[in-house]
């Protein structure tokens, strides 16, 4: 061991009592940064999913500029469909179009999904939300449609009623009839006021798309594997464009940043204010050694030794601090995780949303890697940035003044 | 024939206090050779300890030059000095000043070790002043853990370890009690007769002052007398 090292180790250990009250100040406010971490991660995939879940996908795949506005059916789908497959993704293919939906009740501008029931049934949250009715029944007369209980009771619809569906056809208008056999509440005022659900070929034979699909919503298992997915994807079909959640729904996907943005700020504060108790600790240390300090700069220890010495305190003290902070609040998220955290008992509130999206019941805290270290890392650096002004105090001592202080 | 180990010209070192300048060496002249055990003696006030920190280039003098061997210290750099003091110049204190944080054995190698000396040389070396100065078998302990005579016996070993070609002691003696203070002075002037390592002390206590080769007697920042 070097001799630096050694003499900042010790040093640590020999103000114990100073030691600890720092080490216990960083780790408390480092189990803080991770919890809340946790907590607002935990929520942000819950509705992430939620969102993917009940309309855009983790990942979806569609025509480049192709949208609701200007619709155009996905030319490579078959390829598209064995590249999804290749990067295990659940491929959920969509028809998706603006049309004019009209029950006894009203009219009104719709995003009808053209979906396959039984694929659905497995990856979106729709078939489990739809809370009256069914998701999808064959009567074998009229097409079924399921729809937001927000619409539903925005134009007096309920089980059963009819609901026409009107959408251009080669510049003809065309329409069919749906009967509704599904009331669905996601939670999302957005999906529950504007969207409606029929098959597939009905909708593709509404607006000339039969058989096809505008785009692949792709469902993962695991949320964080978003980014390498969507680079495979794009790699692998360069004629189509390739979108992750926060792209295809970018109110989520800002409100998200925004949130992650103004945390880590909260957190740049926090760890500033610990670093001015840092500063006090290091710079009270470092007085308090003035005449030893002195001594070895009197017998020919040349003053970077003294400045690394100081330093490597702080780096120890914050290490291991944030280690001890990081496995207690690791422990903690991650038992959170398995148990959830029932938000609206403890809020006493009957609807929390997160983006626009409604939280269920309960929460499940989780800390993803890089963001956890890369907070983590901010601790040891703002801890040795503090000390650079007591290091340097240290080998600023004139030897003769030092060896008279007491 | 003699060889010069260090030379003061003409030295004065004056402190401002508020409007008063205080001189705490005028015009010092003097001469040390190779192999001396020299002690600076007199009252409180009289300038040996502002003269050694001269001698240890621990100190700027206001006018006059320190020459250490052939080298002038004026100019020089502070890294510099602090390499000089590092090779050439053993320092013990009044307080003992080891560095608490480090064991005995691990004090008394510091400046070897700041040196760059491997770690076996190191050893044979502490090891063996260890045990001329009565610390064999101590080195493990802290500071804390020894008298104020052992911590002296450490700090004279971190002084001599480097093999240096002056050693300067400023009041060495004054925390100790007489018995402590005669046998410590003793091992110092065994060492200087067996290494030829030459010594400069500020005392005013009998027990250094009478086992002194040559003594210079200041008054007033002033050489009075020498015998």
């Amino acid at each position: 061991m070097t001799l630096a090292l050694r003499m900042a180790l010790r040093n640590v250990r020999r103000h114990a009592r100073r030691s600890l009250i720092t080490a216990i100040t960083i780790a408390g406010c480092v189990f803080m940064m991770l919890l809340t971490i946790g907590v607002s991660e935990g929520s942000y995939r819950e509705v992430v999913n939620t969102a993917a879940r009940s309309g855009s996908g983790h990942v979806v795949v569609r025509e480049p500029g192709a949208d609701l506005v200007e619709p155009a059916v996905l030319a490579h789908s078959e390829q598209a469909m064995a590249a999804v497959a290749a990067v295990d993704g659940h491929a959920v293919p969509r028809l998706k179009r603006l049309v004019l939906a009209q029950g006894s009740g009203g009219a009104a501008t719709v995003v009808a999904l053209g979906v396959d029931p039984e694929a659905e049934r497995h990856t979106s949250v729709l078939p489990e939300a739809t809370t009256q009715g069914s998701w999808f029944e064959k009567d074998g007369r009229v097409a079924s449609s399921v729809i937001g209980g927000v619409f539903a009771r925005q134009n007096g619809l309920s089980l059963g009623d009819r609901l026409v569906l009107s959408a251009s056809r080669d510049g003809q208008v065309n329409t069919v009839l749906t009967r509704v056999t599904g009331i669905f509440e996601v939670g999302s005022d957005d999906v529950d006021a504007n969207l409606v659900v029929v098959e597939r070929p009905v909708l593709g034979e509404l607006v000339g798309a039969e058989g096809g699909m505008d785009e692949i919503a792709v469902v993962l298992d695991d949320i964080d594997e978003v980014d390498a997915v969507a680079r495979k994807l794009s790699a692998a079909l360069p004629e189509s464009e390739v979108l992750t959640w926060a792209q295809a729904v970018p109110a989520l996907g800002d409100f998200v940043t925004l949130d992650r943005t103004g945390a880590n700020l909260s957190f740049f504060v926090l760890f500033g204010l610990v670093s001015l108790a840092i500063l006090n600790a290091v710079l009270m240390s470092v007085f308090e050694r003035t005449r030893e300090f002195g001594v070895l700069l009197a017998v020919g220890t040349r003053p970077r030794l003294l400045f690394t010495v100081v330093l490597l305190e702080s780096a120890m003290l914050a290490l291991i601090s944030t280690t001890l902070g990081a496995v207690v609040a690791w422990a903690v998220v991650a038992w959170l995780g398995d148990v959830g955290i029932d938000v609206y008992a403890i809020s006493g509130l009957e609807r929390m949303d997160v983006g626009g999206y409604q939280l269920a019941g309960a929460l499940y805290p989780y800390l993803p890697a890089e963001r956890t270290f890369r907070s983590l890392a901010l601790v040891p650096t703002l801890a040795v940035l503090a000390a650079l002004y007591p290091a340097w105090s240290a080998t600023r001592i004139p030897p003769v003044e030092a060896m008279r202080h007491v | 024939m003699s060889e010069t180990v260090l030379r003061t010209q003409g030295l004065w070192r004056t402190y401002q206090q508020g409007d008063l300048q205080v001189h705490a060496l005028r015009g010092v002249d003097l001469t040390i050779e190779r192999g001396e055990f020299t002690v600076l003696a007199g009252p409180s006030g009289s300038g040996k300890s502002t003269l050694l920190n001269q001698l240890g280039a621990l100190d700027t003098p206001t006018k006059g030059e320190v020459f250490v061997g052939d080298q002038r210290l004026a100019g020089m750099s502070k890294r510099d000095l602090a390499d000089l003091r590092r090779d050439r110049i053993g320092f013990v204190f009044q307080a003992y000043n080891l560095v608490p944080v480090l064991t005995a054995f691990e004090n008394a190698e510091l400046i070897c070790l700041l040196q760059g000396m491997p770690a076996d040389e190191r050893k044979r070396r502490v090891d063996e002043l260890m045990d001329k100065v009565g610390l064999a078998g101590l080195g493990a302990r802290f500071p804390r853990e020894l008298s104020g005579g052992q911590q002296q016996r450490v700090a004279i070993v971190r002084a001599l370890a480097p093999r240096p070609a002056l050693v300067l002691a400023d009041e060495p003696t004054a925390n100790l009690d007489s018995e402590t203070a005669t046998a410590l002075v003793s091992q110092m002037r065994a060492l200087n007769e067996e290494l030829g390592t030459t010594f400069v002390f500020s005392s005013h206590d009998a027990h250094v002052i009478d086992q002194a080769k040559r003594l210079v007697r200041l008054k007033d920042g002033q050489i009075e007398a020498e015998a």
